[in-house]
């Protein structure tokens, strides 16, 4: 369930032209809550969107508002619910926004080994298919990170692509 | 802010260094671990994991796929990236590396 919802705000998040910190930031509140509350599947919608809205409030300049929210979800909920829901997740999460997402890890890493611009979207394809998956709960957000940008900075097409010459690097020279 | 003078000392080491590294030496990954401080293993380890789950197709138990990040990364925006370039192989990590066990 948790792979569809990711894959539905990846979604979302496009079509109202979020900055990518958004989705970081919206992931790790819906994975926080999810942690300290029984949510039941008919309002799994609700949690998603409302943190994407918390987020949103915390990224964005020009955040959209609770009626855009219940519009991309068919008003599958009323704006009450998703009001009291923004609440609860605020005081669940103790008011605790402040997260480290793999954004900024990505952003230094690959200003770091100086990566190309194939290089940079491959390494952020990489991270957003992380999202959805579970198992990558288990590391840091940062050491994904460093292995997104090692598997980018090493595919052979990307580099012939970029006419970069040479072996590949690999994860130390 | 205050910062220690040992703090500020390696703060710029690292600024000089990354500079050094973005205008001399392009795609050096071993400014990636001295930065991070994490080790060659544990960056290998969790590659393999990225490289298995991209390659393979996100289907849920309904059968139903997940295409949203792959849809997206159709686009020429992002180079176009999920469509263009075979999924990433850690045995070109393996290769580019030979494991001093």
């Amino acid at each position: 369930m948790r792979s569809i919802l990711i894959d539905w705000l990846i979604e979302v998040h496009m079509k109202f032209r979020l900055v990518p910190e958004t989705l970081y930031l919206c992931v790790n509140i819906i994975d926080r809550y999810l942690e300290k509350a029984f949510v039941e599947r008919a309002k799994l919608q609700l949690v998603g969107i409302t943190a994407l809205l918390v987020a949103c409030k915390y990224e964005e300049i020009y955040p959209p508002e609770v009626r855009d929210c219940c519009y991309i979800c068919d008003h599958a909920y009323t704006r009450q619910e998703v009001l009291d829901m923004e609440a609860n997740i605020l005081k669940v999460l103790e008011y605790r926004l402040s997260a480290p997402t793999a954004h900024p890890f990505l952003l230094r890493f690959l200003y770091l080994t100086n990566a190309t611009e194939t290089q940079r979207h491959a390494t952020f394809y990489y991270m957003d298919r992380m999202l959805q998956q579970y198992k990558t709960l288990d590391h840091r957000a940062s050491l994904i990170a460093a292995a997104c940008v090692s598997l980018a900075l090493n595919n052979p097409q990307i580099r012939a692509e970029d006419g970069i010459k040479g072996k590949l690097p690999g994860v130390v020279s | 802010m205050l910062y220690c003078g040992f703090r500020l000392k390696t703060r710029s080491g690292l600024i000089m260094q990354s500079f050094l590294n973005h205008t001399s030496a392009p795609n050096q990954p071993q400014t990636l671990l001295d930065y991070s401080g994490f080790e060659l293993e544990q960056v290998m380890k969790v590659a393999a994991l990225v490289a298995s789950k991209v390659k393979e197709n996100q289907v849920t138990n309904s059968k139903r796929n997940l295409l949203a990040v792959r849809k997206k990364y159709e686009l020429d925006k992002y180079s176009r990236v999920s469509e263009e370039f075979k999924a990433p192989d850690i045995g070109h990590l393996e290769n580019a590396y030979t494991f001093i066990s």
